[in-house]
């Protein structure tokens, strides 16, 4: 399967475990992603509260290109990116006139052929006898808390691919990378985004509740598919802990690293060695 | 043999006569072929009123009628047995909605309102032109009732009915009846036993 | 119950369903089904030595799970008819061949394993339907609730089951998952209800006064409880209902204007997220046990009962009754009654009146040997008729009917089909004599010619 891939501005950056466990996996599973060419800002957070036409046109522009490219399906790993690209599909083959509007800012024409998928559905849609027998590290007793956060799967009328109030597709790509997916109330949460970076006061305690939903639950982990979600819970837990009195010390993990680690890809090349919260004392339960 | 029609344009009070020139469209209407005797007058439905059918059917020999006035959901039933009454079949009549389909719904435009009303009654006029006696058949009457349902609903039903004197047969799917409010503790707003 | 199951003019047909309904006002002619019990109710005493001896348990349905039951039943001590059936899926003997020990025990050899399901024929001149409701299933819908998976977020039904003094708590109210006395109740009303997005747009009307009620019950029987109740408005304009509402105010049930976006277990308690709208904040309330005031539907199967005896039904699958205001229990279909919940939701005292009402009409028309037919109805001009039967199958009413007539061609009897009205069933719709090609078919009163002649004279 062949996707024209959007890497998002994280990828090299503050989500760069995300981008390289996610090539990784993706070579294993046989997935080509290919990387759409000149790529430009898919918009978020800030265009759809400025313009609602630069909100469309901004990811319109990668989805032409991508289009142009010969591919059908087009996947990123942000969940945020995946919103913006979600949306603008929406809009695009659903409003001639947006559509024509957009076209002409673009200098490009994008006929709604090439479709959007998030990352979590394209490789939860692998066939999952595919996945399995590329297992051969099983994930055995570890317990893990997926955690999908407010982008991924809401509002289900642009998304649509999972339940929006108990999505299930990482779940059972946990399960079939061995490990034990506990159910628990908060995955669909918000982890409060770019608050953690403009207001961390509201966002601790957004962070905090969702903390404490993992450690009810008993799992030894979370595990995200977002780098915004991934910096928030890995990188300001410490924040968390000094503004409100807490001691987590929970691991948290992109679910292309756990699937990865799996299929025996080794530490390294994953990241799982560069999160600001352990992941070696968990890690040393499965090996 | 030539029709005799008669007309009968009511004024609802003012809520004909406030906006359409009813004794106008009582003159108009009057010239239509087959129109014996046309008359208005402020409650067609009151008791005067119906007398004033009888009365012209009998005097003018009207064998059929038009009455024009509110919706016939409202008084066809009442003017069929006026009719009946005077010894006409109930069936030789027609009427003209010139109250819920024009003065009610054309205030405003009262001149306009009266051409359409004088139209509308043309039509039952052209209507009446052509109708003939009907007669009612009969069926027989099977003397049972079958209720569908034990709940609360079906209950009452059924008793009342079978107070009657009449036979009920009270089909139920559940292996007891009761339905829902036999699962219900006591109920409101006086919380007294449901069973 | 018992008055009716006792009345001499009323026979109970319990565990029955019905298979085919043909005929008209006055003259219904009615296959009722009378499902199989394996036990003959005829020689069975109810004794309950069976119930007591027999080995298999189910969770009882009837109290949503909260006890359990046996393979041969009845569903609760106060049944009518108080004698129990046998539920082959779960018994013992209709799985393995063996056991057999209710047929053993009976003191009056009621238990017959043989037993086959029986079909009736009835004549009646009068149909009620009352087939009532069933509730929303809100675990379908609901994932901000938790899709049914935390036991004790239960429905307003589940909770009647536990405060009634004859179910199988003995009206103790309980949390399902551990048995304990909840000291912290949260009602949530309009589940389903008044929902665009998940449920129905209507109003249930019922659920404003239960709530009510279970609110003040829990005060009542659990010291130091307290009660919670989320609600979008409080309806109750029933006699004496406002009066009841504002005891429960009174009382001390909090009631907390605006949704609960969010259920979630902590520890061994339910968090109940919501706002509260009167001042603007978000809320959060630590609960033992949360019920749901769900949404009244169509009970199930309704839309086959509607299909069996040609009721229309609205959008919502409820029996279309022939008019809101004006015709309330009377259907489209002359001599079709409505009683209670199927023709919309319901409280107790509006069921009953509708149902009294229904028997009034039902009463009426069976107080006549015969009846006058609305004469405006089809007729068709067998001379006319191609025999093609388009009108059969566009006839709402089945009142169209094939006729075999003979005629004479040169000289020589022929026979052919034409389409015939039944003059019972015709309710004069029109419908024939628009699909009619021949123009054969013509509605007395509203004949083609006269139609036409109203159109010339409003042209003219």
């Amino acid at each position: 399967m062949r996707y024209a891939y959007f890497p998002g501005c994280s990828a090299h950056g503050t989500g760069k475990e995300y981008e390289s466990s996610t090539q990784a996996v993706a070579k294993k599973l046989g997935m080509e992603l290919v990387e759409i060419p000149d790529w430009n800002c898919c918009g978020a957070t800030a265009a759809h509260g400025k313009s609602h036409l630069l909100n469309v046109a901004l990811p319109a522009r990668n989805l032409a290109i991508a289009e142009g490219m010969g591919l059908d399906n087009l996947t990123t790993g942000c969940a945020a990116c995946y919103q913006q690209f979600a949306n603008a599909y929406k809009e695009m083959t659903e409003n001639k006139e947006i559509r024509d509007k957009v076209n002409r800012i673009i200098g490009r024409e994008y006929k709604g052929n090439l479709k959007v998928k998030s990352l979590v559905e394209a490789i939860g849609t692998v066939d999952p006898e595919l996945i399995k027998s590329h297992i051969v590290k099983p994930l055995s007793g570890l317990k893990v808390a997926a955690y999908y956060g407010c982008l991924l799967v809401r509002p289900p009328k642009i998304t649509g691919f999972d339940d929006p109030e108990n999505p299930m597709f990482m779940d059972n790509l946990m399960k079939l990378a061995g490990a034990e997916a506990l159910d628990w109330a908060h995955k669909t949460e918000c982890c409060g985004a770019s608050l953690g970076v403009s207001n961390l006061g509201i966002a601790v305690r957004l962070i905090d509740k969702i903390l404490r939903g993992v450690i009810d639950s008993g799992a030894d982990c979370v595990v995200v598919a977002c780098p915004f979600c991934h910096l928030n819970l890995d990188w300001h837990q410490k924040s968390v802990n000094k503004q409100l009195g807490t001691n987590y010390e929970m691991p948290v993990f992109y679910f292309t690293e756990l699937l990865g680690l799996a299929m025996g890809i080794n530490q390294d090349e994953l990241g799982l060695k560069t999160h600001f919260t352990d992941t070696q004392k968990v890690l040393s339960k499965v090996g | 043999m030539a029709k005799r029609i008669g007309l009968f344009v009511c004024w609802c009070g003012s809520n004909i006569g406030g906006v359409i020139d009813v004794p106008r469209v009582a003159q108009e209407a009057s010239k239509f072929p087959g129109v014996v005797y046309a008359t208005d007058y402020k409650y067609m439905c009151s008791e005067p009123g119906q007398d004033m059918i009888i009365k012209a059917i009998k005097e003018h020999n009207l064998d059929r009628v038009v009455v024009a006035s509110c919706t016939p959901r409202l008084h066809e039933p009442t003017f069929r047995k006026t009719l009946a009454k005077a010894g006409l079949n109930p069936y030789m009549f027609e009427m003209a909605n010139i109250r819920e389909q024009c003065s009610w719904v054309h205030s405003d435009e009262k001149e306009k309102a009266t051409e359409k009303a004088i139209a509308l009654v043309k039509r039952a006029l052209a209507k009446v032109s052509k109708v003939e006696p009907l007669y009612e058949s009969h069926i027989p009457v099977t003397k049972k009732a079958l209720v569908i349902g034990g709940g609360i609903a079906g209950m009452q039903v059924a008793l009342d009915i079978a107070d009657s004197g009449h036979e009920v047969i009270l089909v139920e799917r559940e292996p007891t009846i009761g339905g829902k409010m036999a699962m219900l503790d006591k109920t409101f707003p006086t919380l007294d036993c449901s069973a | 119950m018992v008055a009716a199951a006792q009345h001499p003019k009323i026979k109970l047909m319990t565990y029955c369903e019905i298979v085919d309904v043909s005929g008209y006002i006055g003259n219904f002619e009615v296959t009722i089904k009378q499902k199989a019990r394996y036990v003959d109710h005829s020689k069975c005493t109810g004794c309950g030595t069976c119930f007591e001896k027999c080995p298999s348990k189910v969770p009882s349905s009837y109290d949503f799970g909260l006890g359990t039951r046996k393979a041969i039943y009845i569903d609760f001590p106060t049944a009518v008819p108080n004698k129990p059936v046998i539920d082959a899926e779960n018994c013992r003997y209709f799985k393995t061949g063996k056991c057999g020990i209710c047929k053993k025990i009976c003191p009056t050899g009621a238990v017959d394993y043989e037993q086959k399901e029986e079909l009736i024929q009835e004549k009646v001149g009068a149909i009620v339907l009352a087939t009532g409701f069933d509730l929303f299933e809100w675990e379908k819908a609901y994932g901000e609730y938790g899709y049914g998976r935390y036991k004790d977020v239960i429905s307003g039904l589940h909770f009647e089951r536990m405060s009634n003094a004859s179910g199988l708590t003995g009206g103790k109210i309980i949390r399902p998952s551990d048995g304990k006395e909840p000291k912290s109740v949260v009602f949530i009303k309009c589940v389903g209800s008044r929902d665009e997005a998940k449920g129905k747009e209507y109003c249930s009307r019922a659920c404003c006064m239960y709530t009510a009620k279970h609110a003040h019950q829990v005060l009542d029987k659990i010291p130091g409880s307290s009660a919670y109740v989320f609600y979008m408005d409080v309806r109750t304009p029933g006699k004496a209902y406002d009066e009841f509402y504002r005891r429960t105010v009174e009382e001390g049930v909090q009631y907390i204007r605006g949704r609960v976006s969010k259920i979630y277990p902590s520890g061994d308690k339910l968090i109940v997220m919501g706002t509260d709208t009167l001042l603007g904040r978000p809320v959060e309330v630590e609960a033992d046990l949360v019920v749901l005031a769900t949404a009244m539907v169509p009970s199930k199967d309704s839309d086959k009962i509607a299909q069996l005896v040609g009721c229309p039904t609205d959008k919502d699958g409820f029996f279309q009754e022939a008019h809101p205001k004006l015709r309330p229990v009377e259907t489209m279909t002359a001599g079709l009654f409505l009683a209670g919940a199927c023709q919309g939701p319901k409280d107790i005292p509006d069921t009953v009146s509708q149902a009294s009402g229904a028997a009034a009409k039902v009463v009426a028309l069976l107080s006549h040997d015969e009846l006058a037919t609305d004469p405006m109805i089809s007729q068709i001009n067998e001379a006319l008729c191609s025999g093609c039967l388009v009108c059969k199958g566009v006839c709402p009413y089945k009142a169209i009917e094939e006729k075999t007539i003979t005629e004479r061609v040169h000289g020589k009897p022929v026979e052919r089909v034409v389409a015939s009205v039944n003059t019972g069933l015709c309710q004069g719709c029109g419908n024939c004599t628009v699909a009619c090609r021949s123009g054969a078919a013509n509605l007395k009163g509203f004949t083609n010619d006269q139609l036409l002649a109203e159109v010339d004279a409003l042209c003219r």
